[in-house]
C-alpha cells in the first residue's frame, strides 16, 4: 500500500509499504477514505516530540470503510463507514469505564516512555510517535485499529464524509475543550488559536451556552472564518494588546473561560516569545508558552483555563502565582472523543454543527508531503488539507 | 506466614474512626533505614587516619598515581570529617529487607515490589493468577511451565544466547483467595520467593495487586551489591509483567504494534525502537491481503 512516512524533522515522503494485518482479536483493518492533517502533527513533523523514527506513518484523523474484522469485534462489520477516535481506549480499564478514554491504562504498548516523562504511562494515540504506542498512522491506503468496539463509530445517515472525518479528532477536541472549561450560561469564552480545533471550540462553546466567544489568532483568513462561521469576536494578536482588549471586552473582569487551542509552538510578539523560541532552538526546553501564560493572566478570578493545545515536556516561566492567587482552575487533556462522537453526529444531523467547511484542501495521498508544507506554512488559506488515498 | 503484611507498628487514625489500628504498609521504596549512612567513631577515625597517610603518600609519589591517591585521600578525609557515607547507605539493607530477613531467617535478601490495580473483582483476579498457564505467556523469557506434582511446577526459562534453564517453583496460597506465593525449593544459592497479595481497591475500582519478589544473594555485601544491580532490571520486568497481566485480564489481549511471535525480548527490555519503528510503520509485512 502507499503511505506518507516521516523521514526526519520536516522531511516526509510517500512510500510503498506492506499492508497492515490483524494482530489482536479486537482489531479491524480500515480502508482509508479521507485522512486529515492536524496541527498536532506539526509538533511531530518538526521533531519536537521525541521517539519518532524514519518510516513512521503520520495521520490520526480519518474516515474509512471496514475491510477486515477481528474475531472478538462485535459492533462493526465489513463495509461499515466508520470514523476512529484518534486517542485509543481499551474500554475496560478504570479510566475507560469512567469515560476518560484518553487516560487508558492498556492501549499503549510502549508505556515506559511516557511513564518516565510524566510519572504515569499515557494511552496510545494513532500515528503519534512511539511514546504513544508506535501505532501506524492513517495517511495510508489501509490502517489497523485496535479495540475496535471502543474506538470505532459508524457514521450515521445524513452525515457526509467531509463532515464525519472531523468527528475523529478536531470536533471532539474542540468540544472537549469547551466541556472541560465548565461553561455556564452568560459566560464569555476566549479561544486562542483559530485552526480547526479552535474553530470547533468556538462552535462548541456556543453549543454549551456561552454568551459570546472571543477568538484570537494572527491569520486574517482564520479570524475571518471564526467570525463568519463561528460568530466570534476576533482579535489579531499582532496588532492588538490581547490582555487589554480582553479586559475592555469584559468590563475589566477578564474572560470567564479561556481555551488554549495552540499548544507548545505558540507564536507571539512579546519578549517571552523570543525567550521561549531561543531556548527551544537550543533544545533547552520544549514548550513555547506564550498562549498559556496569556490565557492564565487574562482569565477572570475564579475562572477556568482549558488546555487542548498539545504540550510535550517542560515549560519555563509558568505563572503558577497567577493560577494560585486568582483561584483559577486549570483543566486539560487529550480528547476522549468516544464520549462525544455520537453526540457530535447528532449535532451535525440536526444542523447545529457543520465541520465540513474546514476541509479547504482535498488532495491525493501522493501529494500529501506538499499538503503538509502548505498546512505548515499556512499557505493558500489552508485550514485543513485532507488526503484521499 | 503473613510475610510483610504490615509494618511492625500500627497506628490509629484520628480522622477515620471506623478503621482503627490501620496497618502501616511496608514499602520497598524506602531505601535505607535512618542513620544507615552514619559512620561509627572507629570508622571515622580510620577514614581520617588512612586518608591522611594516603594524602602524604600521594604528594610524595606525584604523577597520575599520586594524583589518584590524593583524590582518594580527599574523599576518605571528607568522609571521616562528615561522618556520613552514601556508599554505606547504598549497601545497607532496606527496612523492608530487614523485616523480610527477620521473618524468613534468610541471612541476606534483596526485595523489590510493584503494585497495579486491575479493574476486576478480587476472586476473579486471584482465580486467574492461580493458573500458571495464564502467567507463562505474559513473560517473554518463559518457554514452558509444566506441573510436576500438586504444588510444583517446572519453569523452563530462556536466558541470554538462547540457553535454557529449568527452575522448579512451589506454588502455594498462604491466605485463601487473598495471597499467592511462588518459591524455589530451598536449596542452592540465589533462592527466590514471590508473594502476591490481592485487596479490594477503594470505591469499587477493582483489585490492587501487590507483588513482592525477594532473592537471597550469597557472599555478603558483594552478593547484595550484585543483586541490587540486577534488581534495577527485574524491577522494570516486574512492572511490565503486572501491566501485561492487567491488560490480559481486563481486555483479553495484549496491546501491541507488532506480532506476538516477533523479536523476543529478554527481561522485557523493549527499548529497541528501531525494531518497533520498522514494524509499526508497516504494521508488519504479511503479503498482500486484499
Amino acid at each position: 500500500m502507499r503511505a506518507l512516512t516521516w523521514q526526519g524533522p520536516n522531511s516526509l515522503q510517500v512510500d510503498t509499504v506492506p499492508d497492515p494485518v490483524l494482530l489482536n482479536p479486537q482489531d479491524v483493518i480500515i480502508k482509508v477514505t479521507l485522512s486529515s492533517v492536524c496541527g498536532s502533527d506539526l509538533h511531530l513533523l518538526g521533531g519536537y516530540v521525541p521517539t519518532m523514527h524514519p518510516g513512521d506513518i503520520l495521520g490520526h484523523e480519518f474516515l474509512g470503510e471496514v475491510v477486515e474484522v477481528g474475531a472478538r469485534v462485535k459492533t462493526v462489520v465489513k463495509g461499515d463507514r466508520v470514523i476512529t477516535v484518534s486517542i485509543i481506549g481499551c474500554g475496560e480499564c478504570e479510566h475507560c469505564v469512567r469515560q476518560d478514554f484518553s487516560c487508558c491504562d492498556n492501549s499503549n504498548p510502549n508505556p515506559c516512555v511516557t511513564e518516565t516523562a510524566y510519572g504515569q504511562p499515557c494511552g496510545g494515540i494513532i500515528g503519534y510517535s512511539h511514546a504513544f504506542g508506535g501505532y501506524a498512522g492513517s495517511h495510508a491506503t489501509y490502517i489497523r485499529v485496535p479495540y475496535a468496539d471502543t474506538n470505532l463509530f459508524k457514521v450515521p445517515d445524513g452525515v457526509t464524509d467531509e463532515q464525519a472525518v472531523f468527528v475523529s479528532d478536531a470536533a471532539p477536541t474542540g468540544y472537549f475543550a469547551a466541556d472541560n472549561a465548565g461553561i455556564q450560561p452568560g459566560d464569555t469564552v476566549a479561544v486562542w488559536g483559530c485552526g480547526a480545533v479552535g474553530q470547533m471550540a468556538i462552535a462548541s462553546a456556543y453549543l454549551l451556552g456561552a454568551e459570546r466567544v472571543i477568538a484570537i489568532d494572527r491569520l486574517a483568513d482564520r479570524l475571518a472564518l471564526a467570525e463568519s462561521k463561528g460568530g466570534a469576536i476576533t482579535l489579531d494578536y499582532e496588532t492588538t494588546n490581547i490582555h487589554q482588549a480582553l479586559l475592555e471586552l469584559t468590563g475589566g473582569r477578564g474572560p470567564d473561560r479561556c481555551i488554549d487551542c495552540v499548544g507548545m509552538e505558540a507564536h507571539g510578539t512579546e519578549i517571552d516569545y523570543a525567550y521561549d523560541k531561543a531556548k527551544q532552538l537550543m533544545r533547552l526546553h520544549t514548550e513555547r508558552g506564550t498562549v498559556l501564560r496569556q490565557a492564565i493572566r487574562a482569565c477572570r478570578k475564579g475562572g477556568t483555563v482549558s488546555v487542548v493545545g498539545v504540550y510535550g515536556g517542560l515549560m519555563d516561566k509558568f505563572p503558577m502565582g497567577a493560577v494560585m492567587n486568582k483561584a483559577l482552575t486549570l483543566r486539560s487533556g487529550q480528547q476522549p472523543g468516544q464520549r462525544y462522537a455520537n453526540q457530535l453526529f447528532t449535532h451535525i444531523q440536526e444542523g447545529r454543527l457543520d465541520p465540513s467547511w474546514m476541509l479547504t484542501h482535498p488532495m491525493d495521498l501522493e501529494d500529501s508531503a506538499q499538503g503538509y508544507a502548505l498546512f505548515k506554512e499556512k499557505g493558500d488559506q489552508c485550514l485543513r488539507a485532507v488526503f484521499r488515498p | 506466614m503473613e510475610r510483610l503484611a504490615t509494618w511492625p507498628l500500627s497506628f490509629e487514625s484520628p480522622y477515620k474512626k471506623e478503621a482503627l489500628m490501620m496497618p502501616r504498609p511496608s514499602l520497598a521504596s524506602i531505601k535505607a533505614p535512618e542513620g544507615a549512612d552514619t559512620l561509627s567513631p572507629p570508622e571515622r577515625a580510620l577514614c581520617l587516619a588512612g586518608g591522611s597517610l594516603l594524602l602524604l603518600n600521594g604528594l610524595r609519589t606525584r604523577g597520575v598515581a599520586g594524583a589518584a591517591q590524593v583524590l582518594l585521600a580527599g574523599w576518605s578525609v571528607w568522609r571521616g570529617y562528615r561522618g556520613r557515607c552514601a556508599l554505606k547507605a547504598t549497601l545497607a539493607h532496606t527496612p523492608m529487607e530487614q523485616e523480610w530477613e527477620a521473618e524468613t531467617g534468610w541471612p541476606s535478601s534483596k526485595v523489590i515490589s510493584r503494585s497495579i490495580t486491575v479493574n476486576r473483582p478480587v476472586d476473579e483476579v486471584v482465580a486467574w493468577c492461580r493458573n500458571p498457564a495464564n502467567i507463562g505467556p505474559l513473560i517473554p523469557w518463559v518457554d514452558a511451565i509444566e506441573q510436576t506434582s500438586d504444588d510444583r511446577y517446572q519453569w523452563t526459562l530462556r536466558g541470554p544466547r538462547e540457553r535454557s534453564h529449568r527452575w522448579t517453583l512451589i506454588q502455594s496460597e498462604p491466605q485463601q483467595g487473598r495471597a499467592l506465593r511462588w518459591n524455589t525449593l530451598g536449596d542452592g544459592v540465589w533462592q527466590h520467593e514471590a508473594d502476591a497479595r490481592f485487596t479490594e481497591a477503594p470505591n469499587g475500582r477493582g483489585t490492587e495487586i501487590r507483588l513482592v519478589v525477594a532473592t537471597q544473594p550469597p557472599r555478603g555485601p558483594a552478593g547484595y551489591a550484585v543483586a541490587s544491580l540486577i534488581s534495577r532490571f527485574s524491577h522494570k520486568a516486574l512492572l511490565y509483567l503486572l501491566r501485561a497481566l492487567k491488560q490480559q485480564i481486563e481486555t483479553g489481549e495484549l496491546a501491541t504494534n507488532r506480532p506476538r511471535h516477533g523479536a523476543r525480548d529478554f527481561l522485557f527490555i523493549h527499548a529497541d525502537h528501531s525494531t518497533d519503528a520498522d514494524r509499526s510503520a508497516t504494521n508488519e509485512p504479511d503479503g498482500d491481503q486484499r
